[in-house]
């Protein structure tokens, strides 16, 4: 028993000496590599992951400025097509609004707007929209 | 609310940063089988060495865990100290999985009950003897293994020895009369075969020991 307890103790200081030997921190980075190597670890792919995980915790300045624009730029982009898909509603109901005016003879003065469509801002277009809803109210009214 | 530890970051962005991980990596994997050795298996939970390096430096950037620069000026020695931690509580959900029953049929027909585990009665229960036990034939198995893998070397054999000694490469170089720089090119064939000892092996090797005895 003793003889089992005296070798158990041995093993153990050797592997612990061992394992400590293999630690050498004076080694280059590219003597690293390859002891890493030897190991079967991948030290690029391991580099790569050690690079994201600073990106992602410990940005730089220009990582936080880049993430910021790209943030923005996003935002833009969700917000881009929803006012498109407005601007184009706004235009198909001053069309049917015109249409349907024209078509109960009313003297159709939006027309020279309406012929500057494509160059008209957003909120130009929204009040058009109002000033043909208001002029198609009083001729209803008048009706 | 923990605070994100910019001085570790701004070391680890440094010019010494890349050289850190490695070695902080590379230490994880030295630990690990380190412990393998000694349970017989590799990091429970789908963890891995690198994993692990991962975590704890994640931590750290995000202040999860302290470093105090005080205390440990060396970030390096402050993180190792951290992976150690980690894998060491991994490993210890091992130790209570991997104790058998202590009352057993053997194979030559015998019955071992707790009367076989006297010695020490009084620190140890007869499930951390027989664990412990399990644990001193695992390491000197894996002891074995390396001992064969350097067999026929006569430079390997002796660094072998010196092991037994010291972990010094300047010490081994005057216990073995090699010259130091040649202790440091063995260091890295002694890494080599060190990796291919892996706990699993060891494992195995012990199964088969005990078959065929």
């Amino acid at each position: 028993m003793k003889d089992e307890e005296q070798r158990r103790k041995e093993a153990a200081e050797f592997l612990d000496n061992l394992s400590s030997f293999l630690m050498d921190d004076g080694r280059s980075v590219d003597q690293i590599k390859e002891d890493l190597q030897a190991q079967g670890v991948d030290s690029e792919a391991s580099l790569t992951a050690f690079r994201q995980i600073l990106s992602a915790h410990a940005p730089t300045w220009q990582e936080r400025a880049k993430r910021a624009r790209t943030r923005a730029e996003q935002i833009v982009k969700e917000h881009v097509p929803e006012s498109r898909e407005t601007r184009e509603g706004i235009k198909q109901r001053i069309k049917d609004l015109i249409d349907s005016m024209k078509g109960e003879g009313a003297p159709i003065t939006a027309g020279a707007f309406f012929m500057k469509f494509q160059e008209a801002k957003d909120e130009d277009l929204k009040s058009l929209l109002e000033d043909l809803e208001i002029q198609r109210d009083l001729m209803k009214r008048k009706e | 609310m923990s605070e994100p530890n910019s001085r570790a970051g701004e070391i680890l962005r440094g010019q010494d940063g890349e050289r850190i991980y490695l070695l902080l990596l590379e230490y994880a994997h030295n630990v690990s089988r380190r412990y393998g050795w000694t349970v017989g298996r590799t990091l429970p939970q789908g963890a891995s060495p690198a994993s692990v390096t991962n975590e704890v430096i994640t931590k750290v950037l995000e202040g999860e865990r302290n470093w105090d620069e005080q205390k440990e000026p060396s970030l390096l020695n402050a993180l190792r100290g951290m992976v150690k931690s980690e894998i060491n509580h991994l490993f210890s959900s091992y130790e209570v999985t991997h104790v058998e029953s202590v009352s057993k049929e053997l194979a030559d027909g015998s019955e071992r009950t707790a009367d076989d585990f006297p010695a020490n009665a009084n620190v140890m229960n007869p499930e951390q003897l027989l664990l412990d036990h399990e644990q001193a034939k695992l390491e000197t198995t894996a002891l074995d293994m390396i001992l064969k893998e350097v067999e026929g070397d006569p430079e390997l054999e002796a660094v072998f020895l010196a092991l037994y000694e010291t972990d010094k490469p300047k010490e081994i170089s005057d216990l073995t009369g090699i010259p130091v720089e040649r202790v440091y090119s063995l260091r890295r064939d002694l890494n080599r075969i060190a990796a291919k000892i892996t706990p699993e092996r060891v494992a195995r090797v012990l199964r088969e020991k005990r078959k065929r005895s």
